[in-house]
């Protein structure tokens, strides 16, 4: 691919080339036309003079070749540059006079001799002639006739008024004039005019187009080649490059479009970037819509699920809450008698039967009341609550193994809410209950209440398994445990009474390094 | 045979008295002195018959009577070269040979001048007698045209100075007489307006650019403008443009031109024989020379004149003149 500063060189040489060939071509056929010419009006005029001569026409007519001396000198010394090559004069039968010139070699014999028993020869002017030797000349001969006073005489009587009295009679021919010119002096002022003339016009075309190309290139091509890089410039996104107006030609125009174009550019790309923040900040509210949505869609299932499975829990609750007291109720009778019945001698073995009845039944019984806390949907009966009390409430209702450090952190003083307090205490007790399981080695318990905000954050650290990441997302959920024993409803129900109190349960846990639970209750407004 | 010569009339009487001198003569010639013997003989050879050399002869006739100059013979060559050869040749065989000879018209000029390189010439009636190369130690000449000088005089006092004077040549036969004509331009304070041509073909279309340039028009003896197509053409156009042409011949006058200035023949056979007399009377003195005519004719066409809206009255009182139609 050839670019354009190359194709207009290519383009201008070419031309430079042609018009130089046809230039140099023509002026050397012209001159040499010309040179020919000059050679032909010289022979002419030297062959005619001597032709015309009246010594010549006495010399001939009385067959004196001496006389003939005269005239030849005075042609010779017409000739300056010794381009007569041979000179013949003859009368009507015999060659009179026939010189050659010293420079040539060819001998007289093969130049033919014009007139010579010829009845009627005509005049021969530049006729050339090549012999033997290679040498070319240019031959003249004209006849010479008798002196001419006929017609001088008819013109006398036409002046003097008196016209057609003389005869008209043809002019009788006494003999021959044949001059020869030597080519070579054609030829030496064909070369001289070569390394004059043409040589120099030549290296003249040549120099001119090379300031032509050199012209061009610059005023054509540099400012296409500026566009160019321009072009690329913009193309990288750097709008401010223009270019700069020289001229108000067609250059001129296009540049000065062109930078209308680069401006129109840069204002599209400007509105282009306006549009595409507004899209990029709309994109970024769609997406946070759409967590939203997808969160609330979640919230709305699992309320879904867990209204399905609270009406479930609540059906069988109520179901196996009457059998489950009873059995009770007869447990705690048929402990008693076993208890006043000390006789029996295998009274241990009942007692730990019994023991583990009760145990179950107990197990049972607060299954079946989970399950009913859990199906209750119930509002909350709030009132103002102080949180430190509820928590050492709570604490104190639970049996915290001795391996397990429990630490209380609070501002002082921590407010108010409005909470119903017997729901609060079960979330404490959950997830108090919860961080000891999660430590069944030991560890330690902290427990630390900060407002923060509007709202009061009450955080349970335990320094437990942890919770691995996998499963975080479904601690929540309603059936979900990691324990053998556990029903998987502490959380859930947890989760959901504080969300109906307007807050919510977050968790952070590091799997092996421990849980927080942080639990956020809004605070009351006085 | 073509060599005759012609006694004039007026010899017939003189012829007879002769007779009775000659017996005279015999009878008393041993006492006649041998240097009254040796008369001042003339010999005239004329190229052709015509009336203009006839004149001069006739006016060189005249000029001899009681300058004790006789007239050999007259020769007529008759306008042919082979003829006037002969003729010639002839004369030049047959004995005495003459002291002076008397050449009327260019054929008989240049033949004379070749075979009598040693008798003494004079020639007359020789339209440009300067392309024929009549020079020499024993050639005496009358030119047969004005010269330049008279006919610009003339020209000047007819149209006024500050004009512009056409003239159309062939420079091979004329550009001599152009040049020295181009001398005197200022002079005569008139601008010459030069048109060359080389055959007759060309004069037409060379009048035709001139003839909206120029105030007269110059005609000079030359055979390659001067034709009997071209005095036609000439002389139509000087009518339709009112155009003045002035020139050496009469013949052109009556075809159609205003002015022509020429010698006077018969006074020029006069003033050749004073120059024979001349060169009879001093044997030593071969060449006088060319002359110019003495004695100048204006020919006039006054129809022409009142065409073109010519005023003559400023040359009508010249000597010699002749009003064409009379």
């Amino acid at each position: 691919m050839f670019s354009i500063r190359t194709k207009l060189i290519l383009f201008m040489s070419m031309l430079i080339i042609i018009v130089g060939t046809l230039s140099c071509l023509f002026f050397l056929i012209h001159s040499k036309w010309q040179q020919e010419e000059v050679l032909q009006r010289f022979g002419t005029s030297l062959v005619t003079l001597l032709a015309q001569d009246n010594e010549v026409k006495y010399a001939i007519r009385s067959s004196q070749p001496a006389f003939l001396y005269m005239p030849i000198k005075r042609v010779r010394e017409l000739d300056r540059e010794d381009e007569i090559s041979y000179l013949r004069i003859s009368n009507n039968h015999a060659v009179m006079v026939e010189e050659k010139s010293p420079q040539i070699n060819t001998i007289t014999e093969e130049i033919p001799t014009i007139g010579k028993n010829q009845q009627c020869p005509e005049t021969s002017l530049g006729n050339s002639i090549t012999t033997t030797s290679g040498e070319v000349f240019c031959d003249f001969s004209v006849p010479v006739l008798e002196i001419q006073t006929f017609s001088e005489e008819e013109f006398a009587a036409q002046m003097l008024g008196e016209g057609n009295v003389i005869r008209k009679k043809a002019q009788p021919i006494l003999g021959f004039v044949q001059i020869g010119l030597s080519h070579h002096k054609l030829e030496e002022r064909i070369h001289k005019i070569i390394w004059q003339s043409i040589i120099p016009l030549g290296i003249f075309i040549v120099i001119g187009g090379i300031f032509t190309t050199f012209f061009l290139t610059r005023y054509l091509v540099s400012p296409l080649r500026r566009m160019a890089s321009i072009t690329l410039d913009i193309a990288r996104g750097d709008f401010n490059r223009t270019v700069e107006i020289h001229s108000n030609d067609e250059i001129g125009q296009l540049s000065t479009n062109f930078n209308q174009m680069a401006q129109s550019l840069r204002g599209l790309c400007d509105e282009k970037e306006k549009i595409m923040a507004q899209l990029r900040e709309n994109v970024q509210r769609l997406s946070l819509a759409n967590t939203e949505l997808e969160e609330a869609q979640e919230r709305l299932v699992r309320t879904e699920k867990l209204a399905a499975i609270g009406k479930l829990a609540s059906g069988i609750g109520h179901e196996l809450r009457n059998p489950l007291g009873v059995m009770r109720n007869a447990l705690f009778i048929l402990k008693k008698r076993i208890k006043d019945t000390d006789a029996l001698t295998d009274n241990q073995n009942l007692t730990q039967l019994t023991y583990i009845l009760e145990k179950e039944t107990e197990r049972s019984v607060k299954i079946v009341n989970d399950l009913l806390a859990f199906s209750r949907t119930t509002k909350p009966t709030v009132s103002l609550t102080n949180i430190r009390s509820l928590l050492e409430s709570s604490l104190s209702r639970l049996e915290i193994p001795e391996k397990i450090k429990k630490v209380m952190q609070f501002e002082d003083p921590l407010p108010l809410l409005y909470v119903d307090a017997t729901q609060i205490e079960q979330v404490f007790i959950n997830l108090v209950q919860n961080a000891c399981d999660a430590m069944p080695t030991g560890g330690q318990l902290t427990i630390h209440a900060e407002k923060e905000n509007d709202f009061l954050n009450v955080t349970f650290t335990d320094t437990g398994c942890g919770i691995p990441d996998t499963i975080k997302d479904k601690i929540f959920e309603p059936l979900f445990t990691t324990k053998p024993n556990g029903l998987g409803l502490g959380l859930a129900v947890s989760s959901s009474i504080i969300q109906r109190h307007g807050g919510c349960i977050d968790l952070k846990s590091k799997d092996g390094e421990g849980s927080t639970f942080t639990v956020k209750l809004p605070v009351a407004i006085t | 045979m073509a060599q005759k010569y012609r006694k004039p009339y007026r010899y017939r009487f003189s012829t007879t008295v002769c007779w009775f001198t000659l017996v005279f003569l015999l009878l008393t010639s041993s006492v006649i002195p041998s240097g009254i013997a040796a008369e001042n003989t003339v010999l005239i050879i004329q190229s052709q018959q015509i009336t203009a050399y006839n004149e001069m002869i006739k006016g060189f006739e005249d000029g001899c009577k009681g300058k004790n100059i006789s007239i050999q013979a007259i020769y007529d060559l008759e306008g042919d070269i082979e003829v006037g050869k002969r003729i010639i040749e002839n004369i030049k065989d047959n004995k005495p040979t003459p002291k002076v000879i008397l050449a009327v018209g260019v054929l008989a000029a240049t033949l004379v001048k070749e075979q009598f390189p040693q008798v003494p010439i004079i020639f007359c009636m020789v339209i440009n007698y300067e392309r024929f190369n009549l020079q020499g130690t024993n050639i005496t000449g009358i030119s047969s045209e004005a010269s330049l000088k008279d006919q610009f005089t003339i020209l000047k006092e007819l149209m006024g100075p500050h004009k512009n004077i056409g003239v159309i040549y062939d420079p091979v036969k004329t550009g001599k007489t152009i040049s020295e004509a181009a001398n005197l331009e200022k002079i005569f304070q008139f601008n010459l307006i030069k048109t060359e041509v080389s055959s007759e073909k060309e004069v037409e279309s060379a009048l035709k650019n001139i003839v909206n340039k120029i105030d007269a028009l110059w005609m000079i003896p030359d055979s390659t403008v001067i034709t009997k197509n071209t005095i036609r053409l000439i002389s139509n156009i000087s009518v339709e443009r009112r155009l003045p042409v002035f020139c050496t011949s009469e013949a052109i006058v009556k075809a159609g031109a205003l002015l022509s200035i020429l010698p006077n023949y018969t006074y020029t056979g006069f003033q050749a024989s004073q120059l024979a007399q001349t060169l009879l009377n001093s044997p030593t003195t071969t060449s006088l020379g060319i002359r110019m005519p003495d004695k100048l004719k204006l020919t006039l066409n006054t129809r022409t004149a009142k065409l073109i809206g010519i005023n003559l009255s400023s040359i009508q009182t010249y000597p010699d003149i002749v009003l064409y139609p009379e």
